[in-house]
């Protein structure tokens, strides 16, 4: 298993570097540059250039590629052309909200989503079925800017529930202490602050609300057709033939093997989320990654674009290797070597 | 020849696109309530889209400012806009930008991606390991900021938004089609065929292409509805269409948002159903035919 | 009702006038039509037939795993040990599979579960029934049962997973699974047909002496007289959801009367006779069980038809009328149910004595007899 691992480790500097050079042709193969976004349109041809120059944008691409990997093997991702705040420090001020959201909309989408699946399933065919299925289309239908605006107009601006911006109330607590800006981490075990604590999940409440409803569909779905066909398997029938009670039927058997799928989904899904949740940052002003380069594609700036992006990806496929890793535990039948 | 293999050859030379394969599957979907409806709701999509001019009540661009954020009634059936436009009006020409978006990006993602993957899977050998690999990275790239990133530097509007949205789609379905060719170069109908001698360029387009793209016809199905929420999405950011004759679904619930807590009441949030339902539309489809095609998903 | 003249308390199953309806898409299937029968405790009985003749649709509906909601049990009843299965409460029903009931399936490679190890499919049975056994108790257990059935390294296999094992060993453990609590009456469906044959013998082998060792009777399932030849007591011939005859397996194999018991007999190779004769098929398909139809079942297919057998369905009945009924045990009496059976002479054979034309025969010939009258009436 170690093996397999070190492997799929190795395999991932290729596919890196096949990252950054697509990346960094594709960025730089579209019309623009952050010049012209710092400088506005109306400024001097001189100016234009003096800027190109300093950014290094005059090198031949190669140049610049060179000169980006150069740094990125120096752990040096670059500095942001419009802020001049190096990307890195950028992204791991952010990452922590993007995490904290994503696993916040991951447990909605799982908490619900798989008992829903499961229910539908055992009830195949019922009004509750029917009425879980076109939940689900419904659910992933709904595009998550209006899920959101929706959420933010009904328990924010007309019940007053819960509030609709920000990760935490700045006029009632201030984090400034440890700093690792996990601040559910920060407010139940550092400061131990009840309240603060509450109103950190208060906020997190309607975000994760409308990133986790695409997820918990796309689970609700894929639990209800795996445990349908799990339920149809041979081995099912053996367990019924053996007397076991239906919980542990349930448990020990159906649900065991259907979360082999089930699994599979929940790593991609979560790879989706940390890909950036670009329009449920934006309407919840919430200072994750997604807004951060969402503001990066604006500016046209490229450092910080190329190197967020790549980040990113890097995050997906490792998710992804983590996925595999854990579906070796689940299924016996594979044994990766 | 025995006669069996004149019965063989006889099933063989039949193109599959002619055979049975597709009426069932027609069959199947018309018996499927929820593709019924899916269909439905696309038609009613596609009618409202063509027939804007003809059955929108009032000029979606004119309004005076007298009459903004008006509750619905006999006048304005789902009510005014910020700038006291007719909403109605404004949503049946919106569905003009939005199926010309979903149309234009699937139709480009489909000839770029299904050329590649074509190859990819007769090629095979490297040609096939380089797409691929290509095909892996921008599988890994967060999708909604690569298509961001594509409409901010070719600047907004219907076409660019169509453009980007299109090459998150070719990775997709040069895949699809790719696996589903390795699959049937190896499946038993070819076998068979070629064991009697059947040219490969006949196997090819009687035997492999149709079977090839059933996946294909579902996943572009889908790829619709996902592009019509990108769009909007995009919309909603402000990359729309910059002409404001040009009513767009997500620019319009922008509005929404900025004004929400200034008198728009819930009459702002109408452009989103109209989204949810032709998304709906064609989701259900897609699923209808998912299991249409599906021969083993019979019950 | 048939009635029997042994005493009942010498039964261990009873099934009395037991029907089995499927809801299709294509319709209501009767699987299992009014079906009678009864098993000694010890005895070991075989059901052969056709696939979808409700064999193993019986052995489902006596142990309560009927698919729901397609599968019903449209009437009768099914005792046993004195008590009526079918109308114990779900949970009494629960604890009796696994515990008096236990059952063989036909795929050993799709009847484990893939992702648990041999040990938890063990020691989940023994403990279900008895929560106080303690998990070392339960472990000591499911070592000896695979030591029982012949499972080298059983030590190294508890800990294994079910892909790990072939077709053959796999079974093994799902004999087992079943002996774990030593059950009265062990259902085997078609244990052998997805195995080698090379296999097949030692795991009949097996089921034979586990059985024996433990005293549980058992209903062995199959579609292939050569299986049950050597190994059960009685035989059943199924056809269509209804028994169409039933005798010791010594009485069945030398005097067959049901014409669909004689084509069966046709059908497998018979080493053991000593002559070359052909291997003669079944003619046709088994009917469509959708619809209810008058008369035998098997008619259409049969050579011995008589007008009667179009018409009037035939009741399971005593070979020598007038003798008294024994329903199990050594001393069954052989029943058929057949108007025309045949003869010693005519199953050696295989075919009716020269002189009967079959009823579907003659019906065919008068059909193509009036179409030819009607074609030469033609200009």
């Amino acid at each position: 298993m170690l093996k397999y691992i070190v492997r799929r480790l190795l395999l991932l500097i290729p596919i890196l570097f096949g990252l950054s050079l697509f990346i960094i042709v594709f960025v730089h193969a579209l019309p623009g540059d952050p010049c012209s976004s710092i400088l506005g349109e109306h400024t001097s041809p001189d100016r234009l250039a003096a800027c190109r120059h300093g950014l290094g944008l005059d090198k031949p691409l190669y140049q610049q590629y060179f000169d980006y990997m150069n740094g990125l093997i120096h752990g040096n991702f670059g500095i942001s052309a419009t802020n001049r705040v190096s990307v890195l420090d950028s992204f791991v001020a952010r990452f922590p909200a993007t995490v904290e959201l994503s696993l916040a909309a991951m447990l909605v989408a799982i908490g619900i989503g798989v008992p829903l699946g499961v229910a539908a399933a055992k009830r195949q065919g019922s009004v509750f079925d029917n009425f879980a299925t076109v939940a689900s289309l419904i659910g992933i239908s709904i595009p998550i800017f209006f899920l959101g605006l929706l959420l933010a107009y009904v328990f924010g601006v007309w019940l007053h529930w819960l509030p609709t911006l920000g990760r935490v109330n700045h006029r009632l607590y201030d984090f400034t202490g440890a700093g690792t800006n996990f601040l559910l981490w920060e407010s139940l075990v550092i400061n131990r602050n009840i309240p603060e604590f509450l109103d950190v999940v208060s906020h997190l409440i309607l975000p994760a609300i409308a990133l986790g409803t695409i997820p918990l569909a796309v689970v609700a779905r894929i639990t209800r057709s795996a445990v349908l066909e799990v339920l149809n398997e041979d081995y099912v029938r053996t367990a019924r033939a053996k007397g076991l009670t239906n919980r542990r039927i349930d448990s020990r058997h159906v649900l065991r093997n259907a979360m082999l799928p089930i699994a599979t989904i929940i790593g991609l899904q979560t790879g989706l989320l940390l890909g950036g949740a670009v329009l449920t940052e934006t309407i919840f002003s919430w200072g994750g990654v997604g807004s951060w380069l969402f503001q990066a594609a604006v500016d046209k700036d490229f450092v910080v674009i190329q190197s967020g992006t790549l980040i990113l990806a890097t995050l997906f496929v490792l998710v992804n290797l983590t996925v595999d890793i854990s579906y070796a535990y689940l299924n016996p039948r594979i044994r990766y070597s | 020849m025995a006669t069996g293999n004149v019965a063989l050859r006889q099933v063989l030379e039949e193109p599959i696109k002619g055979s049975s394969l597709w009426r069932d599957a027609g069959h199947r979907l018309l018996r499927t309530p929820s593709a019924m409806v899916g269909l439905f709701l696309i038609g009613l999509f596609v009618f409202v889209a063509v027939l804007a001019p003809i059955i929108s009540p009032y000029n979606p661009t004119a309004g005076s400012i007298i009459h903004r954020f008006e509750v619905p009634s006999i006048q304005h059936l789902l009510g005014t806009d910020l700038q006291g436009r007719d909403i109605l009006s404004r949503i049946l020409w919106g569905a003009r930008s939005s199926l010309w978006v979903s149309i234009l990006s699937v139709t480009l993602g489909l000839l770029i991606g299904l050329f590649a993957g074509a190859i990819s899977g007769f090629v095979g050998g490297w040609v096939d390991f380089w797409i691929m690999r290509v095909v892996d990275i921008m599988l890994s790239l967060p999708g909604l900021l690569l298509t961001i990133t594509i409409v901010v530097f070719m600047g907004p509007g219907l076409n660019t938004i169509a453009f980007a949205i299109a090459i998150e789609n070719v990775p997709i379905f040069a895949r699809i089609l790719r696996s589903s060719i390795l699959g049937l170069k190896e499946s038993d109908f070819t076998t068979a065929a070629r064991s009697i001698g059947a040219k490969e360029s006949r196997i090819l387009i009687n035997h492999i292409m149709p079977n090839a793209l059933t996946p294909v016809i579902v996943a572009a199905t889908l790829a619709l509805a996902t592009a019509i929420v990108d769009a909007a999405g995009l919309g909603f950011l402000g990359f729309g269409p910059q002409d404001p004759s040009t009513p767009e679904w997500g620019t319009m619930l922008t509005d929404t948002y900025r004004y929400l807590t200034s008198g728009a009441g819930f009459t702002a949030l109408f452009p989103g159903i109209a989204i949810i339902l032709s998304v709906l539309g064609f989701n259900l489809l897609g699923d209808g035919l998912r299991e249409a095609l599906d021969p083993r998903l019979k019950r | 009702m048939m009635t029997f003249d042994e005493p009942a308390a010498e039964r261990l199953l009873s099934v009395e006038d037991l029907s089995v309806e499927f809801s299709s898409s294509s319709g209501r299937v009767h699987a299992v039509n009014r079906i009678t029968f009864e098993l000694a405790p010890h005895e070991t009985l075989g059901i052969v037939g056709e696939s979808g003749c409700g064999k193993s649709v019986t052995s489902l509906a006596i142990m309560g795993l009927l698919p729901k909601p397609a599968g019903r049990i449209a009437g009768g009843q099914v005792i046993f040990d004195g008590t009526n299965l079918l109308t114990l409460k779900p949970d009494e029903m629960r604890d009796l599979r696994g515990r008096d009931l236990a059952m063989v399936f036909q795929d050993p490679m799709t009847s484990l579960n893939p992702v648990i190890t041999i040990e938890e499919q063990l020691v989940e049975v023994i403990r279900a029934h008895d929560s106080k056994v303690t998990k070392a108790a339960a472990h000591q257990r499911a070592l000896d049962l695979l030591e029982l059935v012949g499972i080298p390294n059983p030590k190294e296999r508890l800990r294994g997973y079910a892909h790990q094992l072939s077709g053959g060993m796999r079974q093994r453990v799902m004999i087992a699974i079943a002996l774990a609590l030593n059950p009265k009456l062990i259902i085997a469906d078609e244990p052998t047909t997805a195995l080698d044959v090379t296999i097949q013998a030692q795991i009949l082998e097996l089921i034979q002496r586990v059985a024996n060792e433990s005293g549980a009777a058992v209903m062995l399932i199959t579609h292939d007289l050569g299986v049950v030849a050597g190994m059960t007591q009685r035989i059943q011939v199924m056809y269509a959801g209804r028994i169409v005859e039933t005798a010791t397996t010594r009485e069945l194999f030398a005097h067959p009367r049901h014409p669909y018991t004689v084509g069966l007999l046709r059908s497998i190779p018979r080493l053991d006779l000593g002559d070359d004769r052909a291997l003669i098929p079944i003619d046709g398909l088994p009917p469509d069980m959708t619809r209810e139809r008058a008369g035998c079942p098997f008619a259409p297919r049969c050579a011995w038809a008589t007008e009667r057998c179009l018409v009037e369905d035939p009741e399971l009945v005593s070979v020598t009328a007038g003798q008294r009924t024994v329903s199990s045990g050594p001393g069954a009496t052989h029943r058929v149910a057949c108007w025309n059976p045949a003869t010693d002479d005519e199953a050696a054979q295989g075919v009716p004595a020269s002189g009967h034309v079959s009823a579907i025969t003659a019906a065919t010939d008068a059909r193509v007899a009036a179409a030819a009258a009607i074609l030469a009436d033609l200009p």
